[in-house]
């Protein structure tokens, strides 16, 4: 469901991961809101979040798919250096954050 | 062809650095002066005096207790940081005086403020002294880009369109303009008076072995430049993530297991940092 911040408890886990308006996944999808998620969430802009109490998060996902997500990925690298072990790693750590499953913060 | 510094007489007149920030640059070269001395100016701008002690009360520092005073941050935080916090919030602010009409103001700083916070966590990794003084230098690497759009906004309109159909855009400028916004960034930190670790790693922020007196800061915010804009999108069609320097990374000494860490670690401090530097973005 969808909520309101500042009608929020610490506890709550997220359904969907909370992106910000340019696409960066802040916190990832099942992520438990601790005070302190709720205070950076704040500094974000972020005003409302889907989360609901813990054993009832739904199926859906509202990230890019996995093909998406990647063809994103090459276009943003493609001025890089493909065979650089720091630019595959940044590149398989952005593309699990971009599609919200990582376990952020 | 003009060159770099042409474009900087025109800027200094519209983005300058307050006499309080120069004369606090001036002691801090000077042998004689002390740390008392430094206080004693930056208490005198009331308005610079609030913004610091907020910077340095915010959980981006964490301090246990409240500091009140400009000596005391100055005591615990240290004079060679404060200085640089100084400069690297009055050069934000400076440059609200330079519009432009290319890019917005906002994305531009998230992703300089991005990258200066990787480039503090990068130089804790690697233990090195006055982190904060990597924190500042990532946070200015690009101030030459704005004054580029300020002051040449037909030519740097066609940079960036040809940046978005796939070309790193340091590169599109050199051959537009004969230099990039890495020389202009530099010129203006030395008309600035800036100090020269800051120069330098502007300077040469896309080609970091050239830099002579301060490789490491360099390699670093090269190497934060790139992570930034992998990991952090700023809305931006700019997001391209610049080549990487295979030597910086060498030089740096850190492993790739810190990566991931280092990203997440980066996170935490952002959105710290935005709500002190850049007030203006987390109110929205």
């Amino acid at each position: 469901m969808d909520l309101c911040l500042d009608d929020m408890q610490p506890g709550l886990v997220l359904v969907h991961p909370v992106v910000d308006s340019k696409g960066n996944v802040l916190l990832g999808k099942g992520v438990r809101l601790t005070a302190r998620h709720l205070t950076l969430l704040r500094a974000h802009g972020v005003t409302h979040v889907d989360a609901a109490p813990s054993g009832t998060e739904s199926t859906a996902a509202a990230a890019p798919s996995a093909q998406e997500a990647s063809m994103q990925i090459e276009e943003q690298f493609r001025n890089t250096n493909p065979d650089h072990p720091l630019i595959s790693e940044l590149k398989r750590i952005c593309l699990r954050r971009r599609q919200g499953t990582g376990e952020s913060t | 062809m003009s060159d770099a510094r042409d474009l900087i007489d025109d800027t200094l007149e519209l983005a300058s650095l307050p006499a309080v920030v120069l004369r606090a640059l001036e002691l801090l070269n000077a042998p004689d002066s002390s740390a008392a001395d430094i206080g004693q100016v930056i208490s005198e701008d009331p308005a610079l005096s609030v913004r610091l002690l907020r910077i340095v009360n915010s959980s981006f520092y964490g301090f246990p207790s409240r500091i009140e005073t400009i000596s005391r941050a100055i005591t615990i935080v240290g004079t060679l940081e404060i200085t640089d916090l100084v400069l690297g919030s009055s050069a934000v602010e400076a440059f609200a005086g330079l519009p432009n009409e290319l890019i917005e103001m906002q994305q531009f700083w998230e992703h300089s403020l991005y990258a200066g916070v990787v480039a503090r966590v990068l130089a804790r990794h690697h233990r090195a002294p006055n982190t904060e003084r990597f924190f500042v230098s990532g946070l200015l690497h690009d101030i030459g880009s704005l004054v580029l759009y300020n002051q040449r906004p037909e030519e740097s309109r066609r940079a960036l369109e040809l940046a978005r159909a796939g070309r790193p855009l340091h590169q599109v400028e050199q051959e537009i303009f004969g230099f990039d916004h890495s020389d202009v960034g530099a010129e203006l930190m030395q008309a600035w008076n800036l100090p020269d670790a800051f120069i330098e790693a502007a300077r040469h922020h896309h080609r970091p072995v050239e830099a002579q007196e301060f490789p490491l800061e360099t390699a670093m915010v090269h190497l934060a430049d790139v992570i930034a804009a992998g990991a952090h999108l700023t809305g931006s069609a700019t997001n391209q993530v610049p080549p990487l320097e295979p030597r910086a990374w060498e030089l740096t000494g850190l492993s790739l297991d810190i990566t991931e860490s280092v990203i997440e670690e980066a996170d935490r401090q952002y959105a710290d940092a935005l709500a002190v530097i850049l007030p203006s973005a987390s109110a929205a």
